[in-house]
């Protein structure tokens, strides 16, 4: 009786992330800081609107403004066939968003157990490691063409492409993760009785954590980074693809609005990544609001 | 008993091993050099299957089998193109990489001690950051005159971004303890700046250069594909690779790629040598 | 199970949890140097001792109770365990089965459990209890350690001291024959640790477990300790024994009575110079 008393005392006292992030934008926007991001953000599209479509500077010229890049993105019949509006415009957002979902799963899927393995069993990071940092410093684009021959069709390149680029970065961040865990954890569960696969599931996997969701934040990045590359190279659709065809036919604006497109979307992935890492480690999520992070 | 210990103890305090009979007694050096060549005799005959079994394996039976390779390799080494193709890759790599770190570092700086710098400039960069730099080939093409001069500016994009994170993140996390020991004896603003800040962030630059001379290389490959792809072949490793592929020398797209794998290496060895000799406090650890 | 806890007054006379050390040596051998960090130690501890080492600071004390609670082999010597070879010159025996519970220098809660989940580990793993039942009881124990209200709670949002008060029950739920505290009480300040030292002794006389407490505070040692062994500088051995006879239960009056001053000066005096040597040697401490 009295225990479900203290539980549920102790939910009123800890915040959701809902609350947690009103408060924290009611006292930003009691700062200026907001105030000077709109501030730069604006300042910034003035000066590329200025150059490009009032003054038109020299070579400015040939790019598009952001008002000309804006009326066609939100035009239901764009000039050029790319807005908002069209089918088109979702078919290359959904082939690129498609593989990198793919891409992402198989690198985490293969890379979180092979970095933690790596972490975890000396004799096998022994064995492994050596082969992996000699395959790491070839660049992914130079796996394009191995690419192309070893994988017919489309698709089988451009997610080979961001899976290899994914992987490295999540295996090393797994093992710097397992690295990372101070040796007493190891000790305490070793002394509190713990078969090797308590030490595995309750000490390695929890205590890298932290080191895996950011090798997933960055192995997103340098997924779409490799991507937008193999799609450039060889491809059919896809956010990539829908950039180069335009340069292909002399086009700036849907360049742009593939490029603006591809920020959005990324932050969009990694800023998933990001949340659904704090909600699997509320240890450290409530650990870092203490101290007001 | 324990006189023996002793005397070992001190046989041993006197004695250093050389740094060769340390590599050769740890397991850690015998286990790598056997998985490498596990590895590469597997490659060997997985690539062979289909000559002595009749049946191509999936994948690794479309790979040239390393003998090969190295044969390539030595017809390639005497010829002027392939050294001009690493001469070219070195110096893109090299001016956009240092055209990155002189405005990089000094833009970081900057956002980190400013504040209303940092509050206006931090946004709209943080707005660009997500576009992968590839994504800027195209329009970077149109925009410079000269294929050169687009791909130095793509390299430099591409650095840019990691090299200002790197120095604002590393600079903004300066231990506070140290800049009041440094005002109660009085440093001026500027002196704490050199005196301080700058040393205090020295490793994330390093950091942040060694990342981003990967990226750089990354970025010189793609550039040299696609543009030198084109008609005005702008030559490269890049476009080493890309020509061995359109030649059908499946060989040569493997040298290219070791090849470029080494000069990235030599590359990143290289700012690690530098972060060593200009940062000889952190070596104690 | 907390037969000591009903009644307090009737302390048990403790029969586990002897250990002895007899002619320790370990050697250690990083990048080709050795370096000694024991040398020939010998000692024997009673059943539900407080056997309390001081020492200067990287002396080796902690290799010392590392040996014992059997992270690595040591060069020379065997310890034993109620007669039971823990740690000789071979590997150390991997499974240990919780008799000897480490509670470490800067805590070693796991971050990512809450304080109940951490309490709880013990018995889950070793399959004594189920989970509900080992929570459940974990529960039970933490609310007698005056936690009840931070059950829920991760290490990473209570304060140190009922962190480290948490690892000690983490601890006493295995029923440990020895309890190995590495300097737990470090970086604490003064008024923290001596409600820790408190409950500690509390904790002591409900359950009579041995104790081997390493420590670089003689007042901590002396108002805990039934013996205080004083350690040489490296390589370590043991230079002074020192008996306390100051009679239990003790609270804090004790630290200001005369008999306790004079201990403190007595040991005072063997540990100085071991520490002046330390300190002129200017090593580096091994953590």
């Amino acid at each position: 009786m009295a225990e479900t008393e203290t539980v549920a005392a102790d939910h009123q006292r800890n915040p959701t992330g809902f609350q947690v992030f009103v408060v924290r934008l009611r006292r930003n926007l009691r700062t200026t800081t907001p105030y000077f991001a709109v501030l730069g953000i604006v300042l910034w599209l003035v000066v590329w609107w200025l150059l490009c479509e009032v003054l038109k500077a020299p070579r400015f010229e040939k790019m598009p403004g952001p008002v000309m890049v804006l009326k066609e993105l939100l035009s239901p019949e764009p000039f050029l066939g790319i807005s908002i509006f069209t089918e088109e415009f979702y078919q290359h957002v959904y082939v690129s968003c498609r593989r990198i979902f793919f891409a992402f799963c198989i690198a985490t899927g293969l890379g979180v157990p092979l970095g933690l393995l790596m972490g975890w069993s000396k004799r096998f990071r022994e064995y492994t490691f050596p082969i992996l940092e000699t395959l790491r410093p070839i660049p992914i684009l130079a796996w394009v063409p191995l690419a192309i021959l070893m994988f017919r069709g489309f698709e089988g390149p451009v997610i080979f492409l961001a899976t290899l680029a994914s992987l490295y970065v999540t295996t090393l961040n797994t093992l710097l993760g397992v690295d990372s865990i101070d040796e007493s954890y190891f000790r305490a569960a070793g002394c509190l009785g713990s078969k090797p696969h308590h030490v595995f599931l309750h000490v390695v996997i929890p205590g890298a954590l932290p080191f895996i969701f950011t090798g997933l934040q960055i192995s997103v990045g340098v997924a779409w980074f490799s991507l937008v590359a193999a799609e450039m190279v060889s491809g059919d659709y896809g956010l990539g693809y829908l950039i180069i065809d335009a340069y292909m036919n002399n086009v700036t604006i849907p360049m742009v609005i593939g490029m603006v497109t591809l920020g959005f979307v990324g932050w969009g992935t990694s800023v998933i990544v990001r949340v659904v890492g704090s909600r699997m480690m509320q240890w450290r999520t409530r650990a870092l609001a203490l101290e007001n992070r | 008993m324990t006189t023996a210990v002793h005397s070992a103890t001190n046989a041993g305090q006197r004695t250093r091993r050389t740094r060769w009979e340390k590599i050769r007694q740890s397991t850690k050096f015998w286990r790598g050099l056997i998985a490498g060549i596990v590895t590469l005799v597997l490659w060997e005959i997985g690539s062979r299957w289909d000559e002595w079994f009749d049946y191509q394996l999936p994948f690794l039976g479309l790979i040239p089998p390393p003998s090969a390779v190295v044969v390539a390799w030595g017809e390639v080494i005497p010829q002027y193109g392939y050294w001009e193709s690493w001469y070219l890759s070195f110096r893109r790599v090299l001016e956009g990489f240092l055209a990155a770190m002189i405005i990089g570092i000094p833009f970081g700086l900057l956002l980190a001690v400013n504040r209303y710098m940092r509050e206006i400039f931090f946004p709209p960069f943080e707005v660009l950051r997500p576009i992968p730099p590839l994504a800027w080939v195209p329009g970077s093409l149109i925009f410079w005159p000269t294929n050169e001069m687009s791909i130095a500016f793509v390299t430099f994009l591409g650095a840019f971004f990691t090299i200002v994170i790197n120095v604002l993140g590393g600079a903004r996390s300066i231990d506070i303890r140290l800049l009041r020991a440094a005002q109660s004896m009085g440093a001026t603003r500027w002196d704490m700046f050199w005196r301080i800040v700058l040393p205090a962030t020295l490793p994330s630059i390093f950091t942040g250069a060694a990342v981003g001379m990967g990226i750089t290389w990354e970025v010189v490959l793609a550039a040299e594909m696609i543009s030198g792809g084109g008609t005005q072949g702008g030559g490269g490793l890049g476009f080493f690779i890309w020509n061995s592929y359109m030649g059908g020398s499946l060989e040569q797209i493997v040298v290219g790629m070791i090849s470029i794998g080494i000069a990235g290496y030599l590359c990143s060895s290289g700012i690690r040598w530098l972060g060593d000799r200009s940062m000889p406090w952190q070596r104690l650890f | 199970m907390n037969r000591a806890a009903m009644n307090p007054e009737q302390n048990p006379v403790q029969t586990k949890g002897a250990i002895s050390i007899r002619n320790v040596t370990k050697i250690y051998d990083p990048e080709g140097v050795n370096v000694m960090a024991v040398d020939d130690c010998t000692l024997e501890i009673q059943p539900g001792e407080v056997c309390m080492v001081v020492g200067p600071s990287g002396c080796g004390k902690t290799t010392l109770l590392n040996a014992i609670a059997g992270f690595h082999s040591v060069t020379m010597g065997e310890i034993y365990l109620d007669g039971e070879l823990l740690c000789g010159p071979s590997k150390p025996k991997a499974d240990q089965g919780a008799d000897r519970v480490v509670v470490f220098q800067n805590g070693a809660l796991f971050p990512w459990k809450t304080l109940t989940d951490n309490v709880a580990y013990g018995p889950y793993v070793q399959g004594k209890l189920g989970k509900a039942e080992s929570r459940q009881k974990a529960r039970h124990m933490l609310a007698e350690a005056g936690l009840g209200d931070f059950l829920e709670k991760f290490p990473g949002e209570v304060s140190s001291g009922m962190a480290r008060r948490a690892e000690i029950v983490r601890a006493l739920i295995n029923d440990p024959k020895v309890l190995l505290l590495d300097e737990p009480y470090r970086a604490m300040d003064e008024l923290t640790k001596s409600i820790m030292h408190e409950a500690l002794l509390e904790m002591y006389d409900r359950t009579r477990v041995t104790l081997f407490f390493i420590t670089h505070d003689l007042e901590e040692a002396i108002f805990l300790g039934d013996r205080v062994v004083v350690m040489t500088t490296r390589p370590c051995k043991t230079k002074k024994i020192l008996n306390v006879t100051i009679p239990r239960p003790r609270d804090y009056r004790v630290l200001s009575s005369d008999a306790f001053r004079q201990l403190v000066d007595e040991t005072n005096e063997a540990v100085h110079e071991e520490a002046l040597k330390a300190f002129e040697a200017g090593e580096r401490e091994m953590a």
